[in-house]
């Protein structure tokens, strides 16, 4: 590989351009299929992420590059880093983050950021509000669910 | 609410922007199967109520994790797995994990035939937890799968179970708490030529039968936890 090849260009939908090392960037199955495929130059152009979040996304593919998770220590410090990259995100950068990581396909962030909201959502009443999801049974409907699912609405 | 997800068609960054939106309709189902995935199955079984999209999304998820030790009704404990066995049954599962503190009649072939179930869809991780009151025997094909990687049976100090024959080929971790070897002192390289790529094997209150010297090796061995007493 010589030393142009090493680097890559990564536009975002708001055309925003960074450029990282190959390595870092091809975490990304998505990224790697386009490289493997040769159908795109050295920039990538990514339509669905947003600078801010692409910008996010380099920042744990640059962690998870350079840590290799073999060792006790490094996976353990791995992992507190993951904990505190997601802790303070807001429910819109998380999604964002969720979308992202599934276009890119990046396995370990799609599962990281999953967890977090997964952790923000014990309760039906966390899920409504964190998610804006719009309750859309008849109250008979409901009544027929908790019947179907009794045991999960049992406390 | 659309089930329908190509990352193509994207949000605008207008709509990445606005906080009030249901981002939750622009993922698929796959994707709200992995978060519901990191809540125990009674969590996610919850969500069912949450709105038509997610009526049978909980049965969907990879990995199942039911527990009824702390719940006052082991009938409709029952009921509910047996349904997301049924729901799911042509869905990837890769882990089930079973814990339970009830007895219930039948309670024996129950657990058979969602152990049955399991292993028939390939699952990979295997955790099963009984409460050391009850007894329910184990289908034999569970140390013949060739789908599991990690298998784990207590709980501790739970009752006497014989390990025969082994053939499991993928796992690379075993636990397996108070269990006897049926040949004694032979039963432990046996176990080992039968998992050829094991990688960590805990045998807590192994049960110690006639063993005068037992000698093994294995290349894949790294990390073996043992703990027996001598039966009378």
């Amino acid at each position: 590989m010589s030393k142009s090849e090493k680097k890559i260009v990564l536009k975002s939908l708001d055309n925003e351009a960074f450029e990282v090392e190959k390595a870092v960037a091809l975490q990304s199955q998505t990224i790697w299929v386009m490289c493997e495929d040769k159908c795109v130059g050295n920039e990538i152009p990514l339509e669905n992420v947003t600078g801010q979040i692409l910008a996010k996304v380099i920042d744990y593919c640059k962690k998870h590059a350079v840590v290799d998770g073999d060792g006790d220590e490094s996976s353990e410090e791995l992992k507190n880093w993951d904990t505190e990259f997601t802790k303070n995100m807001d429910q819109s950068t998380l999604f964002n983050m969720i979308l992202a990581a599934n276009y890119l396909n990046i396995k370990s962030l799609l599962n990281l950021t999953c967890q977090a909201v997964a952790d923000k959502t014990k309760t039906i009443d966390e899920f409504h509000t964190f998610l804006n999801i719009e309750n859309n049974f008849t109250p008979e409907e409901e009544a027929q669910i908790c019947q179907e699912n009794l045991w999960a609405f049992d406390d | 609410m659309g089930s329908t997800f190509t990352p193509k068609a994207s949000l605008s960054k207008k709509d990445m922007d606005d906080c009030s939106k249901d981002f939750i309709s622009a993922l698929h189902d796959s994707v709200l199967c992995q978060i519901l995935s990191n809540l125990s199955t009674k969590e996610a079984g919850s969500t069912s109520i949450l709105a038509r999209r997610w009526r049978y999304l909980f049965a969907y998820v990879p990995d199942l994790d039911f527990d009824d030790s702390s719940s006052l009704d082991p009938t409709s404990f029952a009921k509910f797995v047996d349904r997301v066995l049924e729901l799911g049954k042509d869905c990837v599962l890769n882990k089930f994990s079973l814990k339970s503190g009830k007895d219930i009649w039948g309670w024996g072939s129950k657990v058979s035939s969602w152990i049955s179930k399991v292993l028939e869809r390939g699952v990979s991780d295997l955790d099963l937890h009984f409460s050391p009151e009850i007894y329910s025997p184990l289908p034999s094909k569970i140390f013949k799968s060739k789908s599991l990687v990690r298998l784990k049976i207590g709980p501790e100090g739970g009752p006497s179970r014989q390990l025969k024959k082994v053939c499991l080929p993928k796992l690379k971790t075993l636990h397996l708490d108070s269990f006897m070897f049926e040949e004694d002192a032979m039963g432990f390289p046996k176990l080992l030529s039968g998992c050829p790529v094991l990688e960590e094997l805990g045998l807590p209150n192994l049960r110690w039968g006639y063993w005068e010297s037992c000698s093994v090796s294995s290349k894949t061995l790294k990390r073996l936890i043992l703990c027996s007493f001598k039966l009378l």
